[in-house]
């Protein structure tokens, strides 16, 4: 055995030449090799992967030839000593599944197959396997990248368990990178923390902070990216089937965690009769300091769990809370949720927030589509997203969800497309008695420029609402709960006949426990929607005191520039009171194309917006005026008729206005506004342009 | 229905320019209607004796079921352009083209603007103007404004050619380079058109 030589030659040689430059080494295994004859070369290699991190020193590389390997790598525990454990095969063949880590009866709880820590350690290239706590655990700041990680079990994180421990390692950065990690699953382990999370990948983000003459907590920030992985057929019997990751501050020093670019499929959280969010993702913060969390680009499809099928993404926020959740550009397609939230659930709980605290969750450009929520509760057949706000109305509070396309998503009995639910209490409703502290409260959701379209909230058996959008308000005490949606299309969406196939309007509003004087307020603002082609009612819900049994205090006056048309039974249900040709309200066939859900030209809701709001990123002639629905204000809104008089044909009459005023500017003679296409102040090649690519086209009047 | 503009508007818009800045644009197809053979076609103006501020059509050449119809100005001070729409039976005649070859308003060398489009069967889309901060121009007498070709496809004892109602037409004049440009008021002009006749 070659170690006491590898370790007191070097010291020796430390001794007197301790100015000099160390070289790393790499290590060889091989499964013909020996740990007592070993000395590291190919010629001489270890057998086991453990003798030979026993002899690696600091920034060693340990090259695994190809093979079995049956035991349990303890490689850190607080070390100090980054190591390079790379599989041969991989760099020769890009092969990981010839040189393999098997832990069956070889590793007992709590250790992984694999445990490796250190300041720079990376593990790439194998298949690791047969764990029973688990197929890789790190600490401090480690890469794992192009392993397959399949068939481990363990309380949590079975397949790998990310813990950066800044206490020990300060600042630390976790990769994990181009990994298979397949059909591994975690069991409940009573009495022990977050057990029964993470089928796949459990990541444990906390900041910690110095602390003065313990032992050795520098404290630090960790960061974490989860990128390009392949997460498959995981387990969890609570949450996060595929991913679970938490973030917890309890100093200044943020934390970040990105998952990005992964394929998650097929996992399962909430086994049983034991309820779990997030079958494909499940992220949420804990903390009191900043806290950031980006969850980007990934498909997420096929995922099962008891809410948020697809992906679970919750911020938990008290105090002076910093925390930022994106969950942005993802592909959320085919998760089913045994109760609500069947692609993506979102959830903000504030409690007791200081006015500085910035809590900011968004669900921005994902595509949530085929996903199903078979419970009777909350349902959000795509989204459900939930702002609980409990004393708390700090300025900077976010709920937001704009830009998603939300397609053919269903729900047993409510919100089809998406469930919205904004919760404001001056006092703490869920306390069964009054603690004597009530604050003002603020909820407030924003759904702008969405596609809702082909969703269902029906099903047999079931009396169901809101097609397109349920939204539902509680607000008790100094409270206000706002819903607001701007610019969104939501079309043929279905419902029970009886109920609003596309917006659906519940709320629930009430004095607080401790008796305060004043009711809380339900706010709806819906601006520049289209509403067209889902059955039963366009708006709708029973009337406020009316099947909740609550006080009526809704204020709905906000409810402009919306065309409401083609609905089954009526355009907007009794109590909501007909609002066409008020308030900018129109009732006409949107022209949507079958397809897009985009208004055709010639679309009544083509510059129908409120005049008020700019036309924002609108192509060229935008009239001066934007769009309604999902694509008003941006670039893929349908253009205006260039039709510079307004009869409805783009004719010589339009040529001759721009011909007669080109080349004038705004303010001069010939200026005619109207000519003005592009709207830069200047009649000119443009504008003509415009009016002459469409010269002869014509709009119904 | 028309879809939106796509990338390729770009293009299409400029092949459009190119041909509207041209002396001769526009054209509209005969819809490949079988031209019964031996067709003569002749077309004649309703009022001969224009007299000012009038706009109308008289005969020009044509060739067996090819006929032409002159639309002239006379006496309009300042003519800047004029658009209009000349409306006919579609089912015994269809725009074959259009040229502004001869017109008074390009003079000096002004920017000009011709545009005729048959945008549903008997309806022609027509617009023919100087582009610009320039003045308007003053016909002679009666002067030649835009020629417009069609084919006769049918037999017909006489299809009137009109333009259009009040609505569909306008005339601006330009006193000046940089002044106002008016769209004179329909009541002050007389629009006169013609009858096609088919054998």
């Amino acid at each position: 055995m070659k170690t006491l030589a590898r370790y007191l030659l070097p010291a020796l040689a430390l001794a007197a030449l301790a100015s000099l430059p160390t070289t790393a080494a790499t290590l060889y295994v091989a499964t013909t090799g020996d740990d007592m004859t070993a000395d590291g070369t190919l010629g001489l290699p270890y057998l086991t992967i453990q003798a030979a991190y026993d002899d690696a020193l600091d920034n060693d590389t340990i090259r695994v030839m190809p093979g079995t390997y049956i035991e349990c790598i303890f490689a850190s525990v607080i070390t100090q000593r980054s190591i390079n454990l790379e599989a041969e095969d991989w760099f020769v063949n890009q092969d990981n599944t010839t040189t393999i880590i098997d832990g069956t009866a070889q590793c007992f709880f709590p250790f992984s197959v694999v445990n490796i820590g250190g300041f720079n350690s990376r593990v790439e290239g194998f298949t690791i396997t047969g764990g029973g706590a688990g197929g890789i655990f790190t600490i401090g700041t480690v890469t794992i990248t192009n392993n397959m990680i399949t068939g481990n079990t363990s309380t949590a994180g079975a397949g790998i368990y990310a813990n950066p421990a800044t206490c020990y390692y300060g600042d630390t950065l976790t990769q994990i990178i181009d990994n298979t990690v397949v059909n591994n699953s975690v069991a409940v382990q009573a009495g022990e923390e977050l057990s029964g999370r993470g089928g796949g990948i459990f990541v444990r983000a906390q900041s910690e902070p110095f602390i003065s003459g313990s032992l050795g907590c520098v404290g630090g920030a960790p960061t974490v990216i989860i990128d390009n992985n392949t997460v498959t057929d995981n387990t969890a019997t609570l949450d996060g089937g595929g991913i679970y990751a938490f973030t917890n501050t309890t100093t200044d020093l943020a934390t970040a965690v990105t998952v990005t670019g992964n394929l998650i499929s097929g996992n399962t959280a909430g086994l049983g009769a034991t309820d779990g969010a997030g079958g494909g993702i499940f992220v949420t913060t804990f903390g009191y300091y900043g806290e950031n969390f980006t969850v980007s680009n990934n498909n997420v499809a096929g995922n099962f769990g008891t809410e948020g099928a697809g992906i679970s993404a919750r911020i938990d926020s008290l105090d002076s809370a910093d925390h930022n959740v994106a969950v942005n550009d993802n592909n959320i397609t085919g998760n089913s949720a045994e109760a609500d939230g069947g692609g993506l659930d979102l959830f903000l709980y504030a409690q007791d927030l200081m006015a500085v605290a910035n809590v900011d969750i968004e669900a921005i450009g994902n595509t949530v589509s085929g996903n199903d929520a078979a419970g009777s509760n909350a349902g959000g057949g795509g989204v459900l997203a939930t702002f609980q706000s409990i004393r708390s109305n700090a300025p900077s509070m976010r709920l937001a969800i704009g830009d998603n396309r939300i397609i053919g998503n269903t729900a047993n009995v409510i919100g089809g497309g998406a469930s919205l639910f904004a919760s404001a209490e001056a006092d703490d409703e869920s306390l069964p008695v009054a603690d004597g502290i009530v604050r003002p409260a603020t909820a407030t959701i924003d759904f702008i420029g969405n596609l809702v379209a082909g969703n269902t909230a029906t099903q047999p058996g079931f009396v169901g609402a809101g097609g397109g959008l349920f939204n539902f308000f509680v607000a008790f005490g100094e409270a206000t709960a706002t819903i607001r949606q701007d610019f969104n299309t939501i079309s043929d969406n279905v419902a029970d006949t009886v109920t609003s196939g596309g917006v659906e309007i519940e709320l629930l509003t009430g004095f607080d426990n401790a008796g305060g004087p004043e009711e809380g307020l339900a706010v709806l603002e819906m601006n520049n929607n289209i509403i067209d082609g889902n059955t039963g009612f366009g708006v709708g819900g029973p009337a406020p005191g009316g099947a909740m049994g609550s006080t009526a205090n809704i204020d709905n006056s906000g409810f402009t520039y919306n065309n409401v048309f083609g609905s089954g039974n009526a355009n907007y249900e009794g109590w909501f009171n007909d609002r066409t040709n008020l308030q900018g309200n129109i009732s006409l066939d949107s022209l949507l194309d079958p397809i897009t859900q985009v208004p055709m030209a010639c679309s009544p809701t083509i510059d129908a917006a409120d005049p008020a709001i700019g036309v924002g990123s609108e192509p060229a002639p935008n009239g001066a005026l934007a769009n309604l629905g999902h694509t008003g204000t941006t670039a893929n809104a349908a253009t205006s008729l260039a039709d510079p008089n307004g009869d409805n044909i783009v004719d010589g009459i339009d040529v001759l206005q721009v011909s007669v005023s080109f080349g004038s500017s705004l303010g001069g003679v010939r200026f005619i506004p109207t000519a003005d296409q592009d709207g830069n102040d200047t009649i000119d090649g443009t504008d003509l342009a415009f009016v002459a690519a469409q010269f002869g086209d014509t709009c119904p009047n | 229905m028309r879809f939106r503009k796509n990338g390729f508007g770009a293009l299409i818009v400029l092949g459009i320019l190119l041909t509207l800045t041209t002396a001769c644009g526009g054209g509209g197809g005969g819809g490949g209607a079988v031209i019964p053979p031996g067709l003569v076609a002749a077309f004649a103006g309703g009022n001969p004796t224009p007299g000012a501020m009038t706009i109308n059509m008289t005969s020009g050449p044509s060739n067996g079921s090819t006929f032409s119809i002159l639309v002239n100005v006379t006496g309009i001070p300042d003519f800047f352009g004029a658009a209009f729409r000349v409306t006919f039976n579609g089912a015994t005649a269809s725009l074959a083209g259009s040229s502004a070859a001869g017109s008074f308003i390009d003079v000096g060398g002004a920017t000009v603007n011709f545009n005729a489009v048959e945008s549903t069967p008997g309806t022609v889309l027509v617009n023919a103007t100087r582009q610009g901060m320039v003045a308007g121009v003053s016909p002679a007498a009666t002067d030649l404004l835009i020629t417009l070709t069609f084919n006769a496809d049918a037999a017909t004892g006489g299809n009137v050619f009109t333009f259009g109602t009040a609505a569909d037409r306008e005339v601006r004049t330009c006193a000046t380079a940089n002044g106002v440009c008016p769209a004179l008021n329909d009541n002050m002009l007389t629009w006169s058109g013609g009858t096609m006749v088919a054998n």
